[in-house]
């Protein structure tokens, strides 16, 4: 990805304009990152916002001939990946105790069927399942980009892969039955 | 991986939403509304030092609170100074039986 690494470093010294064409640069990327995971524009908007606001809260930590789309793209899995967690957290709560409706799911009307099965067999995993076979699988990542990312071993990652397409075959299995 | 999930996730690689028009400006308000704190204020380097001396701040003034301290009968240099005096002179200057000196004055005042 070209970018002025100047940018950079007038962001890290407080310019405004810098900061604007920082976010103005990387924001696509943010977006479509987000969008793999939140499946409403306000969700997407509102972690993006929150992913800018950390990535300025810690561009002092930044180098500029590190690799900054890579450090920008950690921050931007890793607020996905605390969201997830405290959505899953909120949905095991709500078909524990909520309504009925909540627990059976809802697949929206103008998906196919099967992609529907698909799409609530991947929201039921675990986030740290969920995000490699997306990135890998959506994204198009190698392992070692994801591994990156994720901060954590490239055979961790193909673990979490392998057990990720396990249980997502498992409960598509299930379905089908 | 069954053909459903790959057509499934070919699907999901059109599904990207983008920023709209005025996305960078609603960041940089939202930036200007957050309100830094001493701690985000700080250089990254000083923290480690600064959250160090914090702790053995308040250490230190845990241990004045809990721990009653005791009045000293002298003070620092009558400790050092005592060393070299006899036992009369001592009873002379700290003795704290005897007399204040305003009792003396009292006691010494001849006047009718």
């Amino acid at each position: 990805m070209n970018f002025d690494r100047e940018l950079i470093v007038r962001a890290q010294a407080g310019d405004k304009e810098a900061q604007e064409s920082l976010v103005k640069t990387f924001s696509p990327m943010v977006f479509r990152l987000i969008s793999r995971f939140f499946r409403s524009r306000e969700d997407v908007e509102d972690l993006a916002q929150d992913v800018f606001v950390k990535m300025f809260g810690r561009i002092d930590q930044v180098r500029p001939d590190e690799n900054f789309p890579g450090w920008l793209q950690r921050v931007a899995v890793n607020t996905c990946y605390d969201e997830l967690r405290k959505t899953r957290r909120r949905r095991i709560a709500l078909e524990t105790y909520g309504p009925r409706e909540v627990a059976e799911g809802i697949v929206q009307p103008e998906e196919p069927q099967d992609f529907g099965k698909a799409r609530l067999a991947l929201q039921a995993l675990d986030p740290k399942l969920r995000i490699p076979l997306i990135l890998k699988e959506v994204e198009e990542m190698s392992v070692e980009e994801i591994a990156r990312t994720l901060s954590i071993t490239e055979t961790n990652v193909k673990v979490r892969l392998f057990r990720a397409r396990k249980k997502l075959a498992a409960s598509l299995g299930d379905a089908k039955k | 991986m069954n053909s459903t999930l790959n057509n499934f996730f070919k699907e999901e690689r059109k599904r990207v939403y983008e920023p709209g028009p005025y996305f960078a400006k609603r960041v940089m308000a939202r930036l200007a509304e957050t309100v830094p704190s001493v701690w985000d204020v700080m250089p990254r380097a000083i923290r480690p030092v600064m959250a160090v001396s914090l702790i053995l701040l308040f250490g230190v003034l845990a241990v004045q609170i809990l721990v009653p301290a005791e009045s000293p009968g002298t003070g620092p240099i009558m400790a050092v100074v005592g060393q070299d005096l006899t036992p009369a002179e001592l009873r002379l200057f700290i003795d704290r039986t005897a007399a204040s000196d305003a009792e003396l004055g009292d006691l010494l005042d001849l006047t009718p």
